[in-house]
């Protein structure tokens, strides 16, 4: 058995560094194939991370009357964390408000006088509310609006953002279903090239085949060269495009960071680049096995 | 006992213009060790007789036999088993390109599972029986038509089959080459190896002076034992 496999790493091998320009043709197709794949890889991380960025931004505020008793708060907080599609409530107290606002506007005299003159707090205690998916302030904001304790808000800051949430879920919604549409394109061109690459590479090679044929190889014997090879060609195509992206990545990382001020590219990459290597070393090995045993099969029936 | 029955086979092509027989319900033995020469024009039927054998063709009637075994009820692996019982040389030699004269030889024994000690000892004996040891390391693209042939004898000859089938082996080569070749298998047959000739060489098959199996439009027309070419 050992022998057997010897042998058919050895053919492999051979096959391979004699037919260099065919096998040099089929990893370049194949590292186009995997880079795109890692493309689309790289695209949806940003993206949804992009997402996610602004999602964390938005939230709902209520504002409760100032003689609201803060256990009541507290009950309504607990109340509203119960909800399953709420990831958070936090408590902000009026005089917590106020020290933000003061510190906020600090530079601002005309703010610091007005308040001294009001001589109170005019600050209201609220809650910042936090979905699970922004989806789901739809369900929130009618769920505040139809709540037993409406009577002690003031207001709901909701309808301000009303549109911006509402958009942002609808840009959630369609960037999902997009890049998903995008990523099967992709990924079904990257395999169907590849396919047909490795296909033409031993189309070149079928009349050997016959021959191996009546010689009396087992089919076994004849295919497994060819699965090796196009393991090793989907191997070394991964391992070309993790090199040409490193300084691709590090080249676009200012760029992208400008746009999205929120994603680091550097550090994403960086942190994931063996899970990636990993990614792309499975993609090309079993596009390679998987099309070298198609396309062989089908010149085996002699 | 005979080492090949042809049982009535005949092959029959459905082409856009109605059936087209290439071969007519053909009979014939042949037993171990003869040396039988298959003649005919072109088109008579040779190859495909020598195809079926092989079971790389299934005929369309009747049965061939291989040591009393219908090769096209064999199962895949005893199919293999017979191809490496039968060494098959082509007018067009079927070397591998991409391996040596060496490595061709060699690639019969790999198949066959032959240690790597055993193919380093034997391939360079029988490279040496066709004459080329020198030409060992050489790809195909760097022998003549003449050499070509010898390695793929070689090839044919490393498992020491029960059957050499050369299907116009002369095809492709000049006059003395050709006569090379020929004595070449006539050894072969001498030392005990049955041989199967297709050709369409008139000098050939008169100068050896064997049994002849004379094929036209897919039918045997003569089978004579020290036959000559007469079509």
């Amino acid at each position: 058995m050992i022998q057997i496999i010897r042998r058919l790493f050895r053919s492999a091998w051979q096959s391979f560094i004699r037919n260099g320009w065919l096998s040099i043709a089929t990893i370049v197709i194949m590292a186009l194939s995997i880079f795109i794949f890692s493309g689309v890889l790289l695209f949806n991380t940003a993206s949804r991370l992009a997402i996610k960025t602004i999602e964390d931004k938005v939230d709902i505020s209520i504002y409760f009357l100032s003689d609201t008793p803060e256990e009541d708060i507290f009950k309504i907080q607990e109340q509203i964390k119960s909800l399953t599609y709420v990831s958070d409530a936090s408590y902000v107290s009026s005089q917590q408000a106020l020290e933000t606002f003061t510190e906020l506007r600090q530079s601002d005299p005309l703010i610091a006088k007005a308040l001294q003159e009001i001589g109170e707090n005019p600050l209201s205690a609220s809650l910042n509310i936090k979905t699970n998916k922004v989806t789901d302030y739809d369900a929130l904001a009618t769920y505040i609006q139809e709540a037993p304790f409406k009577d002690k808000l003031i207001s709901v800051d909701f309808s301000q953002n009303q549109k911006v949430i509402s958009r942002l879920g609808n840009l959630t919604r369609g960037l999902s279903v997009g890049s998903l549409f995008l990523n099967l394109i992709l990924a079904l061109v990257a395999v169907v090239v590849s396919f047909n690459t490795i296909r033409m590479a031993i189309y070149a090679l079928r009349e050997e085949i016959s021959i191996m044929k009546l010689s009396g190889a087992s089919n076994w014997f004849i295919r497994g060269p060819f699965v090796i090879n196009g393991i090793l060609c989907g191997v070394i195509a991964a391992v070309s495009v993790l090199i040409i992206l490193i300084p691709l990545v590090l080249w676009l990382h200012p760029k992208v960071s400008a746009f999205m001020p929120g994603f680091n590219l550097n550090a994403y990459f960086f942190g994931h680049i063996f899970v990636m290597l990993g990614w792309q070393l499975l993609f090309g090995a079993v596009l390679g096995a998987v099309s070298s045993v198609l396309a062989v099969t089908k010149y085996l029936k002699v | 006992m005979s080492l090949i029955h042809f049982k009535n086979v005949s092959k029959i092509y459905n082409t856009v213009v109605g059936p087209l027989t290439v071969l007519d319900n053909v009979s014939f033995e042949i037993g171990a060790g003869e040396f039988v020469s298959l003649v005919g024009k072109s088109g008579a039927g040779k190859s495909t007789l020598l195809r079926s054998l092989i079971a790389e063709l299934a005929p369309s009637k009747g049965k061939v036999f291989f040591d009393e075994k219908d090769v096209h009820k064999m199962k895949h692996r005893d199919l293999c088993l017979l191809r490496r019982r039968i060494g098959m040389i082509f007018q067009d030699f079927k070397l591998l390109p991409d391996k040596t004269a060496f490595e061709n030889v060699a690639f019969a024994m790999e198949v066959a599972g032959y240690s790597d000690k055993k193919i380093r000892e034997d391939v360079p004996e029988v490279i040496k029986l066709v004459g080329l040891s020198d030409k060992m390391a050489n790809f195909p693209v760097q022998l003549s038509a003449g050499e070509k042939q010898r390695i793929a004898i070689a090839r044919a000859l490393i498992q020491r089959p029960d059957i050499i089938v050369a299907d116009e082996p002369t095809g492709n080569l000049d006059p003395i080459n050709s006569w090379d070749i020929i004595k070449l298998l006539v050894k072969i047959n001498e030392l005990g190896t049955a041989v199967i000739l297709a050709t369409h060489v008139k000098e050939i098959i008169n100068t050896i002076d064997k049994r002849v199996i004379s094929l036209d439009k897919g039918r045997i027309i003569r089978d004579e034992e020290r036959g000559k070419y007469l079509i």
